[in-house]
């Protein structure tokens, strides 16, 4: 055997991946070979120096740069959230003749809905009333501490709403700035028509959301809720039997600004639907930190 | 959580695990391809564009592979795409002499200036040097010299990184490190011979 051989060797030796006998006959070769034990030694020192090169810190901005282009990633392939978008509104959907009216009936169904509830849990509110029938079998899991419509009422009287729920939702449509697949809401009074721009603050929001096993995304939700240290949250199952419920109604309250990650979160695993939402313009940027309900509305999709 | 649950919520299309991910990996992407590709910003780019591949592509990405092979994969590509991208603009090797204007040969190892033989001697031996040694060697061997030498993997996860066989692993590692260990030593030298000359 000549030194070429013994010096491919070499590399494998000093990583300890050669056989034994290989090994040994290395090792007898390099007591006899001043040139090939030079080799050895002359390699190691070559890869002391690569070893010893420093790891280089990330730039700086790096880590923002990937999470902002992964974001875009993200929706690009999965499409963008369906949420509340405050925009500028060039159309309307609903004259503000019928907006008030939708209004005032939803305060007349609230007050009539209470009465006939009166004394027994705490209800919750619903745009669709339907849901609200007495002979729907409730669970409540957790009450929370202010009825949804109560509070709903209270905006309703105070912010001296413009627009109001049914509102018309356009989903995978490609607005302005590119997004697609945004739920706008649009509900203009006629003397706002045209105009260049109306924040719209939400108060309200209603998602069905499409799920395959009701307790299996009830569990889903409880840990998104519970990452974002959400107190106020309650169940009502609807229907249930011996094969699992077939809807169920998830009420909640947090803080406006992070509810677009929260439906964000529960988009990473279950498909949102139908979106609807009580809005009222806002005159005053601070009403942006009220809080916001939410109905979530799981309905089984087989 | 381990990288298996993470990896399956990456699936179904949750951002925030990966995000998880990214945190974990990132300095080591992104060190490969600063060492791959020999500069800061190119290294960025290339570190940004593998994170983007493998979550783009997560899909096929298998449940029963090492994610961190499987990214640094993704990452050896992206640093291949984008120096094959630039081929057309040259690249200097260390063993070929540049000619000057006057039509005298450059030695590019006495480049810096006239500074004192000492200070060359330091100036080679310095980290900076040895980068220089790396680009100059095959893409091939490059890479496995990286994720041998300064990343640490085991030949096993080299097979899985490179996507070849142990044999291949173990005879380009070995050559890539003859390689080096070659211009190392050739360069050293001739530095040597440079010191003598100047006493």
């Amino acid at each position: 055997m000549d030194c070429k051989y013994f010096q491919e060797q070499l590399s494998w030796y000093i990583d300890g991946y050669i056989e034994e006998d290989e090994k040994q006959k290395l090792e007898q070769h390099l007591q006899q070979c001043a040139l090939c034990a030079q080799e050895l030694e002359e390699m190691k020192l070559a890869l002391k120096s690569l070893r010893e090169l420093p790891e280089v810190e990330l730039p700086p901005g790096f880590r923002q740069e990937i999470t902002k282009k992964l974001k875009e990633e993200h929706k690009k392939i999965y499409g963008s959230k369906p949420f509340i978008k405050r925009k500028i509104m060039k159309r309307h959907w609903l004259s503000w003749g019928a907006t008030a009216a939708v209004v005032v009936f939803m305060l007349i169904a609230a007050n009539i809905f209470r009465m006939f509830n009166m004394g027994s849990q705490s209800q919750t509110a619903s745009n669709d009333l339907a849901e609200a029938q007495p002979n729907q079998e409730v669970m409540q899991l957790e009450k929370a501490d202010t009825p949804v419509l109560d509070q709903e009422a209270s905006i309703t009287a105070q912010e001296e709403i413009k627009s109001s729920t049914d509102l018309a939702e356009v989903p995978e449509e490609k607005t302005s700035d590119g997004e697609q697949g945004t739920f706008q809401i649009m509900a203009v009074p006629d003397n706002m028509r045209e105009s260049e721009a109306v924040v719209e603050v939400v108060s309200d929001l209603s998602v069905d959301i499409e799920v395959d096993q009701i307790q299996k995304a009830i569990q889903v939700l409880e840990e998104i809720v519970e990452k974002y240290n959400i107190q106020d949250f309650h169940i009502q199952i609807k229907g249930e039997n011996s094969s699992g419920s077939s809807e169920a109604t998830v009420y909640l309250t947090l803080p406006e600004d992070i509810v677009q990650k929260f439906l964000d979160a529960i988009s990473t695993h279950y498909k949102l639907v139908n979106m609807r939402t009580n809005s009222f313009r806002a005159e005053d940027e601070k009403q942006e930190k009220n809080p916001s309900n939410l109905k979530l509305h799981l309905k089984n999709s087989t | 959580m381990d990288e298996k649950k993470l990896l399956a919520k990456v699936k179904k299309g949750d951002l925030e695990s990966f995000n998880i991910l990214v945190e974990k990996y990132q300095k080591h992407v992104y060190n490969i391809a600063y060492r791959f590709m020999g500069s800061r910003e190119d290294a960025s780019d290339a570190a940004q564009e593998a994170f983007l591949k493998a979550y783009r592509s997560i899909s096929k990405f298998r449940n029963d592979a090492s994610f961190k092979t499987w990214l640094y994969h993704i990452t050896a590509n992206v640093c291949r795409d984008e120096l094959r991208k630039r081929k057309n603009t040259s690249v200097i090797s260390l063993d070929v002499p540049i000619m000057g204007d006057d039509g005298q040969e450059i030695d590019r190892q006495l480049k810096s200036g006239n500074p004192s033989p000492e200070e060359q001697f330091e100036v080679k031996e310095n980290q900076s040097f040895v980068q220089e040694v790396i680009n100059s060697l095959p893409e091939d061997y490059r890479i496995i010299l990286i994720l041998r030498e300064l990343q640490g993997l085991s030949y096993e996860e080299i097979t899985e990184a490179l996507n070849c066989s142990m044999g291949t692993v173990k005879s380009r590692l070995s050559r890539a490190r003859k390689l080096f260990k070659d211009k190392i030593i050739n360069i050293r030298e001739q530095n040597d011979i440079s010191k003598r000359q100047v006493r």
